[in-house]
């Protein structure tokens, strides 16, 4: 997981599909948000050059940026925030644009040759202009006709994320004072009369949950030149915000692959201990993770995990050594408790398929419709089916796999929205439930609804802002869009583990074994 | 040939009566062009599901057999119930899975048998003396025999009653204004069923459920009382959407979750409305997909589940499973046509409907009042004549 890597795949990504990552931080300057990440590109593009300063840049404090071409990105960055470009940014576009071009190719030299146009338009052309952009760009992504089913409407599709995208796009010209998202038509060309401001407000119930708008905030507002954060950990934010990385194995792999960066460029302090100095370099870095996206009780334990590991390096172990050691260390947590207990699980419940088995398992939008193509792939019966539907098709199922994000101390299991339905349909047609979990997503946590606990995600997700009927305020219906839910153990046959089958009621117990087997292992 | 000798019977049946045994009714029809075009209209409308829906089926299959009944030759009441049958049968044929067509079916033939009785009690009372009035009334004071249904008389319907026409037409059209003002009568019982500040969890669209809702928030609305409504956006169709529009837009405060939502959001619901497609003998009900799973999780969280209906969805069949009266819709609206090569490889399913069991429900809210899924057996002994439930064994046994 070269996190350069990724975010050159992420740019093509975004290249290809012209989409625009819209987000407070091209606030007032759509006109010029091109397709590159504006915080990110002109660094990357120059990444060669300044792999030798990363560290000073990344967990140094500002005023340690001051060096060369860092500085000019850190301005190019602020140039890319748009209407809040500093006048230092503005004097030297130049500069700022040539960090760009340096290896960006022609995005970034748009991106750069953009710069000076943008005092000459008032606030009305700016508009215009942003609106004139995404209504082709809306016309050119928009694939499916308006009765686009749910599962394509959730996530994942293209068109799916064009409409996530025109969703944030709308919240964040919302954000911007007065701004006016362009009316998506849906499928049959009926823009929306007024422009729909997505107030985000949801019922008093679920106030509790954190605005899911405040996660891409986050993510966006470390371009504007917070440095505490290292890159690759800003770009796993942001990665975390905007959806692209999700599951609860993806994200604890990318948190570490991000870890190992940030290890890799750390350097201690004069008169400072690593073990003390980087848990307090770690720690705002962690937070900033958590502000993109609450995490995951499996970053949960990656987190911890790294943080022992750091509290145990030796004081007076080497820099290097320590920082190899602990890469090992990290590299260990994904390869034993990830990967391996991945295909442990996987043996565990391959022996509970028998031959004439018809198992239904559950993957919701995307993932659903990518699972049931790579089965039919490999030649296996696949009938695919939305999920209000789940309960038809459990009469033919004689197992059913669902996975979880964490299993809570009480046995219940914490995963994506719709996994307690399935779960509850099957018990309903006394069907054996398998919940497939690695134990690095136990919890200590005890829960017992998902209401308690739960994260919000996009409301455009499920109510497209256009000509939609939610999502939005001024009289429309608001769209709630709860990522998971509570699967009580009762509905849960048995726990597949990598250390073996339990029941749900042994979560516990196994809870506890683990714990000592860590106790003993720091002793 | 065939068409000769149908041809010739049709000619001779032209001075007689509708006999199924002697001629299909396509072919007794064809004496009255227009009825024959209505009914071949209607079938195709629902074949094609241009004409869809309880409420839309209803009501056109009641203005076909209004027609039917005043249009066509007929000389006695077991004539046209024999009529009504046939082209009933056609209907029902033409779209198995909408059972309102049947119920209204029902409906006019119990229309026709009561206006029969009625009719022929009364002739039969002009006809007699005086003492044999008293001796009627005599009868018709209800022992636990005529109660119980022992020995009562059975008609043939076979007596040519004058003016019978008029009468079962004014009774169509009784039954055309109860169906049309059906939802305002169960609207009328929107306060008693919804609560204050209550949170409400719906699925879909249904115009029922809609005018119900609408009605509650009237209600409150003089008492600067409200509650919220939840509306599960009942994929692929998402018609949710819809309803949440017109909720919002009537200023109740609405919320739309994807179904996937709905176990989750369940701890926080204080009552689900069901909509429904039509109400099964046995006290269940066949509602839109995903409903079973909205049931069973407000069952699993002992929320009350309340189905809100108009009788003429009351269908006096008995399911046995998921697929008794269930239909298979288009797949496309679940995985577009266009990922060709995924659809190829893998069996796509988008049932319409879900069977819910009577123990999922917990009231019925009617045109005639609340009652449990256990009476419901009762109310089609009213709304019925025994000998109608089964109209047409090839599609409904």
């Amino acid at each position: 997981m070269d996190p350069r890597q990724d975010l050159k795949q992420l740019e093509a990504l975004l290249d290809s599909k012209a989409v625009k990552v819209s987000s407070p931080r091209n606030r007032g300057g759509g006109a010029r948000s091109n397709s590159t990440l504006p915080g990110w590109s002109p660094r990357l593009a120059a990444q060669e050059q300044l792999d030798d300063q990363m560290e000073c840049l990344s967990l140094g404090p500002p005023s340690h940026a001051a060096a060369g071409d860092g500085d000019s990105l850190q301005q190019a960055r602020d140039a890319g925030a748009g209407g809040r470009s500093t006048p230092r940014a503005q004097q030297q576009p130049q500069q700022a644009a040539t960090a760009d071009g340096g290896g960006g190719g022609g995005s970034g030299a748009g991106a750069g040759g953009a710069f000076p146009k943008k005092p000459k338009l008032s606030k009305q052309e700016r508009r215009e202009l942003q609106e004139r952009q995404r209504a082709a760009k809306a016309a050119g992504e928009r694939g499916p006709p308006s009765g686009a089913p749910a599962p394509a409407a959730h996530a994942g599709g293209g068109a799916a994320a064009a409409a996530e995208r025109a969703g944030a796009a709308a919240a964040a010209a919302a954000g911007g004072g007065g701004g006016r998202a362009a009316g998506e038509g849906g499928g049959g060309g009926a823009a929306a009369a007024a422009a729909p401001q997505p107030t985000g407000k949801t019922l008093q119930l679920f106030s509790h949950l954190a605005d899911w708008r405040k996660g891409r905030q986050t993510a966006a507002a470390v371009g504007m030149g917070a440095s505490e954060i290292h890159p690759s950990v800003a770009a796993l934010g942001e990665k975390y915000a905007s959806g692209e990385i999700r599951g609860a194995n993806a994200r604890a792999v990318a948190l570490l692959a991000a870890f190992r960066d940030v290890i890799r460029d750390y350097q201690t302090p004069p008169d400072k201990m690593l073990s003390w100095d980087l848990d307090k370099r770690l720690r705002p870095q962690i937070a900033f993770l958590i502000d993109c996206r609450p995490h995951s009780v499996s970053m949960g334990s990656a987190i911890k995990y790294l943080r022992n590991a750091v509290a145990r390096v030796p004081p007076d172990m080497s820099e290097a050594h320590a920082k190899a050691h602990l890469t090992a260390e990290l590299d260990g947590f994904v390869s034993e408790r990830v990967v391996v207990a991945g295909a442990g699980v996987a043996d565990h419940a391959c022996a509970k398929i028998r031959d004439g088995d018809v198992i239904l398992t559950f993957g919701g939008s995307s993932l659903g419709r990518a699972l049931a193509a790579a089965l039919a792939a490999d030649g296996v019966p696949v009938a695919y089916a939305p999920l209000p539907a789940a309960a038809y098709a459990m009469r033919d199922a004689t197992k059913v796999l669902l996975g979880a994000a964490a299993l809570t101390a009480n046995g219940a299991a914490l995963a994506r929205a719709g996994t307690a339905l399935v779960a509850m349909a099957a018990r309903a047609h006394n069907v054996p439930v398998l919940l497939l979990c690695e134990t690095y997503k136990f919890s200590e946590r005890v829960q017992l609804d998902a209401v308690v606990y739960n994260e919000l995600g996009d409301p455009a997700e499920i109510v497209p802002q256009e000509g939609g009927g939610g999502g939005g305020g001024g009289g429309g219906a608001h769209a709630l869009n709860l990522r998971y839910d509570l699967t009580p153990m009762k509905y849960v046959s048995l726990v597949v583990t990598e250390v073996g089958i339990i029941p749900p009621t042994s979560v516990p117990v196994l809870l506890r074994e683990m714990n000592r087997r860590e106790d003993t292992a720091e002793r | 040939m065939e068409r000769e000798r149908s041809d010739r019977s049709a000619r001779r049946t032209a001075s007689g009566n509708f006999d199924p045994s002697v001629v299909g009714v396509r072919t007794f029809l064809k004496n009255w062009p227009i009825v024959l075009s209505q009914m071949e209209k209607l079938s195709v409308s629902l074949k094609r599901r241009q004409v869809s829906g309880p409420y839309h089926c209803a009501k056109a299959t009641l203005e076909l057999l209004r027609y039917t009944v005043g249009t066509c030759k007929w000389a006695t009441a077991a004539q046209l119930m024999e009529l009504i049958r046939a082209v009933g049968r056609e209907l029902i044929a033409a779209k198995p899975s909408e059972l309102a067509v049947g119920n209204v079916v029902r409906r006019v033939l119990f229309v026709i048998r009561e206006e029969y009785t009625a009719k022929l009690r009364q002739a039969e009372d002009a006809a007699a003396s005086g003492a044999a009035a008293a001796a009627a009334a005599e009868v018709s004071v209800p022992s636990l025999e005529t109660v119980l249904g022992g020995e009562q008389l059975e008609a043939d319907f076979s007596a040519p009653l004058p003016d019978l026409k008029q009468l079962i037409i004014e009774g169509l059209n009784e039954l055309k204004a109860e169906l049309e003002e059906m939802n305002s009568v169960i609207c009328e019982r929107a306060a008693e069923t919804i609560h204050a500040n209550e949170v409400v969890l719906t699925l879909g669209r249904s115009a029922t459920v809609e005018q119900f809702l609408l009605a509650a928030a009237d209600h409150y609305r003089k008492a600067r009382l409200t509650f919220s409504v939840i509306v599960a956006e009942a994929a692929p169709g998402l018609r949710g959407h819809e309803l949440a529009r017109a909720l919002a837009a009537a200023g109740i405060e609405t919320t739309v979750i994807s179904d996937s939502a709905v176990f989750a959001i369940m701890a926080r619901v204080n009552k689900v409305i069901m909509p429904t497609h039509a109400v099964v003998a046995n006290g269940g009900l066949v509602a839109g997909c995903g409903s079973y799973m909205i049931a069973l999780a407000a069952k699993e969280l002992s929320v009350p589940v309340v189905c809100v209906t108009g009788l003429y969805k009351l269908c006096p069949l008995f399911p046995h499973d998921q697929d008794t009266f269930n239909c298979l819709l288009a797949p496309s609206a679940v995985l577009p046509y266009e990922d060709t090569e995924l659809a190829e490889s893998i069996e796509v399913l988008n049932p319409a409907y879900d069977y819910i069991p009577p123990e999922l429900v917990d009231l019925y809210m009617t045109n005639i009042g609340g009652h449990q899924p256990s009476y419901i057996y009762r109310l089609l002994a009213e709304y019925y004549h025994r000998d109608d439930y089964i109209l047409a064994p090839e599609f409904e046994g």
